[in-house]
C-alpha cells in the first residue's frame, strides 16, 4: 500500500509542501526513528499511533500507549475516522486526507501555532462559577416550583374543581398543604372540601357557614340584642378550627372577658353584674332565682342578690331545719326519737349534678300523717289538691252514713242503726245520712286544713265563700338557672360546709352559699394554690333558656 | 483591621445591637400577649412579627441586589453585610415566635424549614469567609496560583524529558499521566481534588519492580523487597546516565505532586467559600416562593 506523507513547513513567504512515499499496511506515528511519520516532540512515544486505512476513505486509528492520543479534539484510545479527521500529538497535526491518484492513503503534517493551541485548549475550570453547576437557574427553578407547588396546584384546585381530583391526587398536591392544623375530630368527615367554610377567597369564614349545620345552637343573648356591640361576634372568633383534635372548644376565661370586662361601662344598660373578668377577682356576688307567683297563680321567680340585706327563701313552705336535724333526734311516729341526717330527705339526681325533688309521701308522710278519722286512725287524706282533700273526706264519712251502725249519740238514727247488707233506705232517710256526713266531713276538713295536718308546712288561708287554698310551694328547683353546679363534682365537701341548715329556725332562712364560700376553694384561671377556674366551668355560652338580657 | 472584625463588628457591633433589641422585643411581647387560644400567626402579635419576618426577608434578599450596585451610596457594603448577617440570625427567634412553636406538614413549615436551611448556609458562608481566607494564604506560601499552573506546566515537560531517558514505558506512563491530570474540573471535583500523579510514581515503581523480577529470574540478585530494590537501584549504580534521570524524574514528580496538591488546596478553599452561596440563594428563591404561598393561602382561606 501506498501512502502519501505530505508535510506542511511554514515559510515566511507561505507553506511550502514536502511529500513523501510509505509502503506498508499500516503507518506508524511517534519519536522513534523507525516510525513512518517521526515527530521530535517529547509529547510523543517512540510508538505512539498506528493508522491503518481500511478502503473507502476510511482509517483505524489506534493509540499505541495508555495515554491515547488526540483524534478530532478528543483524547481517545482508538477510533475508525473519514479522511478529513485530525490526529494530535504535541504541537503536530496529522490530517487524514483523500488520497490523490496513485495513492491508497494520505496524511497531511503540520504544525500546530502556539497561538492556536492556546486557543483550542479549554480554558481549566478553577472555581465553582467555572463550572456547571449556576446560583441563577437553580433559583428561578427552585421559586417556580414553591409557587407551582405552594400556590398554583392549590389554586387550581379551588378554582377548577375538574382538575381539583387529579391535583389533589398528588404527593403534595392541593390544599392539604395549606391547612395550618388538623381541624376538630367533628369536621373532618367534610375537612377535604375547603369550601365549606371558606366559601370566597380572601374573605373570613362566615357565621352563615357555621349555621349551615349548627342551625339549632341557642344564641348568647336575645336576638334584639346585637351582640357586636359588645365585641367580636363572629362564631370563629372562640372557635378558632385547625389547632387540634379538641382546639375548637375553648375553656380559658379570655373567652368571655374579651367581652365582659367594664361591659357595663361600654354597653348602655348593662347589669353590673356581667362585668365579669375572672372568678376570684372579678366576678359580683351571686345572683338567685327566689320563687314567686303572680296574682294569677303562676310560678314567676324573682332576681336577687344574695347579699341583699333581709334576702328570705319564698318556697312557699314551712320548715325549720334546726328542728329536723336536732343532735338529739326527732320523735318519730313510733315514739322513738331518730336522728336524721340531710341524706334523709336529699337525695342525689341520677348523674349526681342536683338534687331530687322533696316528696311528701316518701320524705315526710312517715311522721307527719295526713290522718282524720280517730275510728280508722290508719286512713289518711293524699297529698293533693284541696279538692281531692275534700272528696276523700267527704265520701268517708257518706259510706259511713249510709252503711249505718255508727255509734254516736248526736247522729241521727238511721246513722245509729245497722243494717244488713242489701236492706233499702228511705230517700228520705239517705238525704239525712247525707246531710249528717257533709256536716262530719266539714268539720273533719276544717279540722284538717286549720289545726292538724296541711297548716303545719303549708300557709292555708280561706276565701269569701269559706273554701280552703293552700299557697304554692317550690321546695327544691333552679336557684341559679344561669350556672351550673354538679353537687356530684364536691362530694369530698359536707352538706354543712356551704349549707347552713342546722341553724336555719325557720324556712324563710336562705341556705345557698355565696360567692365567698366558692371561693375557698375555687380561683380564676390564673390562681395560685387554689382550684383553677374559669367562665364556663359554671356558665354556658349557647345557653338559650337563659339569654342574658 | 481584619475581615473578621469588619463584618461582626461594624460600627460597634451596631447591627448586633438592633437584632439584640428585635429578639428581646419579640419574645417579651410573646411572654406577655395573651393569645386567644394557642400562640400563632393569626394573632394581633402573629399578624405583627410575621410582617417584620417578610419584610426581613425581602430586605435581606435585597442584599444580592444591593452588592451588585457598586455605585449605590445607601450606606457601605460592609455595613450591609453585617446588617445581613445579623438580622438574618435573628429571623429565627422572629419566625419561631411568629408561628408559636407549631409545625407541621403544610407550605407554612416548609417556609419556615427553608429560612433555616438559608440562614444554616449562610452561617456556613460566614464561617467560611471568616476562616478560609487565611488559610488560603499559608496555603500559597507567598506564591500565585498563576504560578502553580506555570510550574505544573514546566514540570509536565521536565517529567517527559527525564522520562526518554529512563525508558519508552516510563515515557509513555508520564505522558499519560500529563494527558489524564486534571486541575480544577466539576464542582465536585473542586470540592473533593485527586491527584493523579500517584499513577506516574505507580508506573515508575511497576517499572523498578519489573526490572528487579528480571534480575531474579536471571538470578542475579537475591530475593529482595522492592523498596531496597530501588535504594540499590537508585545508589550503587548512581554512574549510570539512565539512573541519574530516574532519580531526577522522581525528584520532579515529587515536586509536581507537591505543587499539585497545593494548587488542589487553593481551589478546593476557594470553593468551599463560594459553595455555600450555591445553596443560599436558590433556597432563598424557593423560601421567597414559599412566603408568598404562605402569605397568600392564610389570607385566601381566612
Amino acid at each position: 500500500m501506498r501512502w502519501l506523507i505530505r508535510r506542511v513547513l511554514k515559510r515566511a513567504n507561505g507553506d511550502v509542501l514536502e511529500d513523501d512515499i510509505h509502503f506498508g499496511d499500516t503507518l506508524g506515528i511517534g519519536r522513534g526513528t523507525d516510525q513512518a511519520v517521526y515527530i521530535t516532540d517529547l509529547r510523543a512515544a517512540l510508538q505512539h499511533v498506528r493508522v491503518t486505512a481500511i478502503g473507502g476513505g476510511r482509517y483505524r486509528v489506534e493509540s499505541l500507549i495508555a495515554a491515547g492520543v488526540r483524534i478530532d479534539g478528543a483524547s481517545q484510545q482508538s477510533a475508525t475516522v473519514k479522511s478529513g479527521a485530525t490526529i494530535e500529538i504535541g504541537s503536530t497535526r496529522i490530517r487524514l486526507i483523500d488520497p490523490p491518484a496513485d495513492y491508497e492513503a494520505a496524511v497531511e503534517i503540520a504544525t500546530i501555532d502556539e497561538s492556536e493551541t492556546d486557543a483550542a485548549k479549554p480554558p481549566p475550570r478553577l472555581t465553582l462559577a467555572d463550572s456547571r453547576i449556576g446560583k441563577r437557574r437553580a433559583s428561578w427553578l427552585l421559586l417556580l416550583a414553591s409557587l407551582v407547588v405552594g400556590l398554583g396546584l392549590p389554586l387550581a384546585s379551588h378554582y377548577a374543581p375538574p382538575v381539583r381530583d387529579v391535583v389533589e391526587a398528588l404527593p403534595l398536591g392541593g390544599r392539604t398543604i395549606w391547612e395550618t392544623g388538623s381541624l376538630a375530630s367533628a369536621h373532618h368527615f367534610f375537612g377535604a372540601d375547603c369550601q365549606q367554610c371558606h366559601v370566597d377567597a380572601f374573605v373570613p369564614v362566615r357565621d352563615a357557614q357555621c349555621e349551615a349545620c349548627h342551625a339549632r345552637t341557642s344564641a348568647h343573648v336575645d336576638a334584639s340584642f346585637d351582640l357586636s356591640l359588645a365585641g367580636n361576634d363572629r362564631c370563629a372568633h372562640c372557635h378558632r378550627d385547625h389547632n387540634g383534635a379538641d382546639g375548637l372548644i375553648r375553656s380559658d376565661q379570655h373567652l368571655c372577658s374579651d367581652c365582659h370586662d367594664g361591659i357595663a361601662t361600654r354597653i348602655e344598660g348593662a347589669d353590673a353584674h356581667a362585668d365579669v373578668t375572672d372568678f376570684g377577682t372579678q366576678h359580683e356576688g351571686f345572683v338567685v332565682s327566689l320563687p314567686q307567683w303572680d296574682a294569677q297563680g303562676r310560678f314567676t321567680p324573682v332576681r336577687a342578690a344574695l347579699a341583699t340585706p333581709g334576702i328570705k327563701e319564698q318556697s312557699g313552705l314551712k320548715f325549720p331545719h334546726d328542728v329536723h336535724l336536732d343532735r338529739k333526734g326527732i320523735r318519730g311516729v313510733d315514739g322513738e326519737d331518730t336522728v336524721l341526717e340531710c341524706a334523709a330527705c336529699h337525695r342525689p339526681e341520677p348523674g349526681g349534678a342536683r338534687m331530687r325533688p322533696i316528696d311528701f309521701e316518701s320524705h315526710c308522710q312517715s311522721c307527719h300523717k295526713l290522718t282524720f278519722s280517730i275510728r280508722e286512725a290508719d286512713r289518711e287524706v293524699p297529698h293533693a289538691s284541696v279538692e281531692k282533700v275534700g272528696y276523700t273526706i267527704t265520701e268517708f264519712f257518706a259510706r259511713e252514713a249510709l252503711e249505718g251502725g255508727f255509734n254516736e249519740t248526736n247522729a241521727p238514727s238511721v246513722v245509729r242503726v245497722r243494717r244488713r247488707p242489701g236492706q233499702a233506705i228511705t230517700p228520705q232517710e239517705r238525704a239525712e245520712a247525707l246531710t249528717w256526713a257533709r256536716d262530719q266531713a266539714r268539720t273533719a276538713i276544717d279540722r284538717l286544713f286549720e289545726d292538724k295536718a296541711c297548716s303545719t308546712c303549708h300557709a292555708v288561708s280561706r276565701g269569701a265563700a269559706q273554701e280552703w287554698t293552700v299557697a304554692p310551694v317550690r321546695v327544691a328547683g333552679a336557684w341559679f338557672p344561669k350556672s351550673r353546679f354538679d353537687h356530684g363534682s364536691h362530694t369530698t365537701m359536707q352538706c354543712i360546709d356551704c349549707h347552713n341548715a342546722p341553724n336555719a329556725a325557720s324556712s324563710e332562712v336562705l341556705l345557698l352559699p355565696d360567692i365567698d364560700n366558692c371561693r375557698q376553694c375555687h380561683g380564676g384561671e390564673h390562681a395560685k394554690h387554689l382550684v383553677p377556674t374559669t367562665c364556663i366551668d359554671c356558665h354556658a355560652f349557647h345557653d338559650a333558656a337563659h339569654p342574658g338580657r | 483591621m481584619s475581615m473578621r472584625e469588619s463584618i461582626l463588628s461594624f460600627s460597634g457591633g451596631r447591627y448586633l445591637w438592633v437584632a439584640l433589641v428585635l429578639v428581646i422585643a419579640s419574645i417579651t411581647a410573646y411572654a406577655w400577649h395573651d393569645p386567644v387560644g394557642v400562640a400563632n400567626g393569626g394573632t394581633w402579635l402573629g399578624y405583627t412579627l410575621g410582617t417584620i419576618g417578610a419584610t426581613l426577608i425581602l430586605w435581606l434578599m435585597a442584599f444580592g441586589i444591593r452588592k451588585r450596585r457598586y455605585a449605590n451610596r445607601l450606606g457601605t457594603m460592609l455595613g450591609w453585610a453585617s446588617a445581613h448577617v445579623y438580622l438574618g440570625t435573628a429571623l429565627i427567634v422572629v419566625t419561631l415566635l411568629h408561628a408559636g412553636f407549631q409545625i407541621g406538614l403544610n407550605i407554612h413549615t416548609l417556609a419556615l424549614m427553608l429560612m433555616f436551611a438559608v440562614i444554616a448556609s449562610g452561617l456556613f458562608g460566614l464561617f467560611a469567609y471568616l476562616r478560609y481566607p487565611a488559610l488560603m494564604t499559608r496555603n500559597r506560601d507567598n506564591t500565585t496560583r498563576q504560578a502553580m499552573l506555570d510550574e505544573i506546566t514546566e514540570l509536565d515537560q521536565q517529567a517527559l524529558a527525564l522520562a526518554d531517558a529512563v525508558d519508552p514505558k516510563i515515557h509513555a506512563a508520564i505522558l499519560r499521566s500529563n494527558e489524564r491530570i486534571r486541575i480544577g474540573g466539576s464542582a465536585w471535583r473542586l470540592l473533593r481534588p485527586r491527584e493523579d500523579t500517584d499513577a506516574a510514581i505507580d508506573q515508575v515503581r511497576a517499572y523498578l519492580e519489573q526490572k528487579d523480577a528480571e534480575k531474579r529470574t536471571s538470578g542475579q540478585t537475591r530475593d529482595m523487597p522492592t523498596m531496597f530494590a530501588m535504594v540499590d537501584f537508585l545508589s550503587s549504580r548512581a554512574a549510570d546516565s539512565k539512573n541519574e534521570a530516574l532519580r531526577k524524574l522522581m525528584d520532579v514528580l515529587a515536586r509536581k505532586k507537591t505543587v499539585t496538591t497545593r494548587l488542589s488546596r487553593d481551589l478546593q478553599l476557594q470553593a468551599l467559600m463560594e459553595v455555600w452561596l450555591y445553596v443560599h440563594v436558590p433556597l432563598s428563591f424557593a423560601l421567597l416562593g414559599a412566603l408568598i404561598a404562605h402569605v397568600v393561602s392564610v389570607f385566601f382561606y381566612w
